[in-house]
């Protein structure tokens, strides 16, 4: 039974670039411009996403010694297919179009 | 020359921002760390600076949620809604008496209303409803935030009905100011509309 995960137009845009590439480790930063959603926004979504199970992070060695490690997120195999039932559902009210940044 | 000096400056304030880091609790402390080093791949100054303040929102947020409880929270909850809703009626009785003290500005808007009859006829329904209701729904919440009724079991097995009171000094505060509030109301209600008989 997955945790109830309320179905957002941020959590979309979210769920939408986390599924983009499945098994590859996302960057916030990278998340953040991809959706369009700012730092106070994405961070509480991927510690919500993280507590429900839904989400696996980790901390990655910089590519470039010298930097901080940066903490890196991926759906979980439960996460991916509640993720597909959450984005099947249908709207319970009425749903904006996930914002994407352009590129 | 410029880029060096940028650079230098966004690593001291990520240095600074990493032991500030270290000061919170445990729970917090990863998701922290997190936001601050990717500030490092976060291009251009105010998009950082932007960065950053949703960082600290959100870990406040998170402090906050952590280190209160459930009840805390409503009654957090309460006391800032209470204290929301009190700016109405404070309004008004700031606004009439300043105005007897001879400063109209916040009673202007107030006169305007009541300056055209059919206006001022409207106002005098809707005023006390919305006046004396907000004050009625700050007690009410404020209260009920502090009260907590509940089942328990004497020694020989028995059941009892237990009222429990939190004495919360913001949600008191909200109850106290709504009582004043209530009594400058109604005064200056009865001082307004009755007249000694003669």
């Amino acid at each position: 039974m997955p945790a109830k995960i309320r179905k957002s137009p941020q959590t979309i845009a979210l769920i939408l670039a986390l599924q983009g590439n499945l098994n590859q480790w996302r960057y916030g930063y990278d998340l953040s411009r991809e959706t369009g959603l700012k730092s106070g926004t994405l961070y509480p979504l991927l510690m919500r996403l993280r507590d429900a199970g839904w989400l696996q992070t980790r901390w990655a060695a910089p590519e470039v010694s010298g930097r901080p490690p940066r903490h890196m997120y991926r759906l979980t195999s439960q996460g991916k297919a509640w993720s597909r039932d959450l984005l099947n559902e249908k709207p319970a009210g009425r749903l904006r179009k996930p914002v994407l940044a352009e590129s | 020359m410029r880029r060096f000096q940028m650079n230098s400056a966004r690593r001291a304030a990520l240095s600074l921002l990493m032991r500030a880091v270290n000061a919170l609790p445990s729970t917090e402390r990863d998701w922290a760390r997190a936001i601050v080093t990717e500030l490092e791949y976060v291009r251009g100054f105010g998009a950082a600076v932007q960065w950053l303040a949703g960082g600290v929102t959100v870990m406040i947020g998170a402090t906050i949620r952590n280190s209160w409880g459930a009840q805390d929270r409503r009654n957090a909850r309460a006391a800032a809604i209470g204290f929301s809703l009190l700016l109405i009626p404070g309004y008004f009785i700031a606004a009439a008496l300043l105005n007897q003290v001879g400063v109209s500005f916040f009673f202007l808007p107030i006169e305007h209303w009541l300056s055209h009859p059919a206006e001022a006829k409207v106002f005098n329904v809707i005023s006390p409803a919305v006046l004396l209701g907000t004050l009625l729904v700050v007690l009410v919440l404020n209260a009920a935030s502090l009260l907590h009724f509940g089942k328990d079991q004497e020694c020989g097995g028995r059941a009892v009905s237990v009222i429990q009171l939190r004495l919360q000094f913001w949600n008191l505060a909200a109850i106290l100011l709504s009582f004043v509030f209530t009594a400058a109301l109604l005064g200056y209600a009865f001082l307004e509309n009755f007249v000694p008989r003669s």
